[in-house]
């Protein structure tokens, strides 16, 4: 008997999740427009640590969901990515139920 | 007078003279210019155009006074803007290389400060990438205050 599973309907939720008419909207990712959400860009300073403080520098973060079948290769720890025209250091990434969280941070000035 | 503020800002005008030829990447593109050059501290964050890098901050960071003379620290920290990692670090290091020559060939700056040895210089080993930051410490010889006879 064929039987659909959670997987099966979080798959096939990725859709909906990913339509563009929905939650998803294009960004620019490494030069290619892939749809996108993109999680609220939070600034705060670069560390509590003082040894860490720069003058001048603060950090930026943002996180971003994709479907992993729009990347060739996962983005890895400290992999530079450019995110609509501004470049990112990639923090952290995760991949469950085909998609992609990717915490990227920036040193601003 | 010889005291610290003054030297502070005499340093400012003597490093805005050594890096005026400059020309460093800021965080907008085609936009390069010599470095700010500022005492203390930067101004606060704003929104305008004007980007903070790269810069030459001079600070007055600690003294010392003993019965044969009192030395100031001042710290020359040097901020350069580069998404290239091979460029970034070294605009980093030729101002402060140029700093530290430019002193030392001196070693009095507006016929009054003189500078010490040793020098020490740092460039961080973590970067907050595009941005470099290197940090001088130098030494210098500020006025020494003497005990006046008091009638009481």
């Amino acid at each position: 008997m064929f039987m659909v599973t959670f997987k099966d309907f979080i798959t096939r939720d990725l859709v909906t999740f990913f339509n563009l008419n929905e939650f998803a909207e294009l960004h620019n990712i490494d030069g290619r427009e892939v749809p996108a959400i993109v999680d609220s860009d939070i600034l705060k300073i670069r560390s509590d640590n003082r040894y860490e403080r720069f003058d001048g520098v603060y950090k930026g973060e943002v996180t971003v969901y994709v479907r992993a079948s729009d990347f060739v290769n996962r983005p890895v720890f400290g992999q530079h990515l450019r995110l609509d025209g501004k470049l990112y250091l990639v923090v952290e990434c995760n991949e469950v139920s085909g998609v992609l969280e990717i915490v990227l941070g920036a040193n601003e000035s | 007078m010889i005291t610290p503020v003054i030297l502070i800002d005499e340093l400012k005008t003597f490093i805005e003279e050594v890096v005026q030829n400059y020309r460093l990447e800021t965080n907008q593109q085609n936009n390069v210019k010599p470095p700010q050059v500022v005492t203390g501290y930067l101004p606060p964050k704003n929104s305008g155009p004007d980007p903070d890098f790269p810069f030459v901050i001079v600070r007055l960071a600690e003294g010392v006074d003993k019965e044969e003379g009192a030395t100031v620290t001042v710290k020359i920290i040097v901020g350069a803007y580069s998404e290239d990692s091979q460029q970034g670090w070294r605009d980093a290091a030729n101002m402060i290389q140029r700093i530290w020559q430019e002193l030392f060939k001196r070693r009095v700056i507006a016929r009054k400060f003189r500078v010490e040895y040793p020098m020490k210089f740092e460039i961080p080993e973590e970067q907050p990438y595009p941005h470099w930051i290197g940090v001088m410490t130098t030494v210098w010889t500020v006025a020494h205050p003497v005990m006046e006879e008091v009638d009481l």
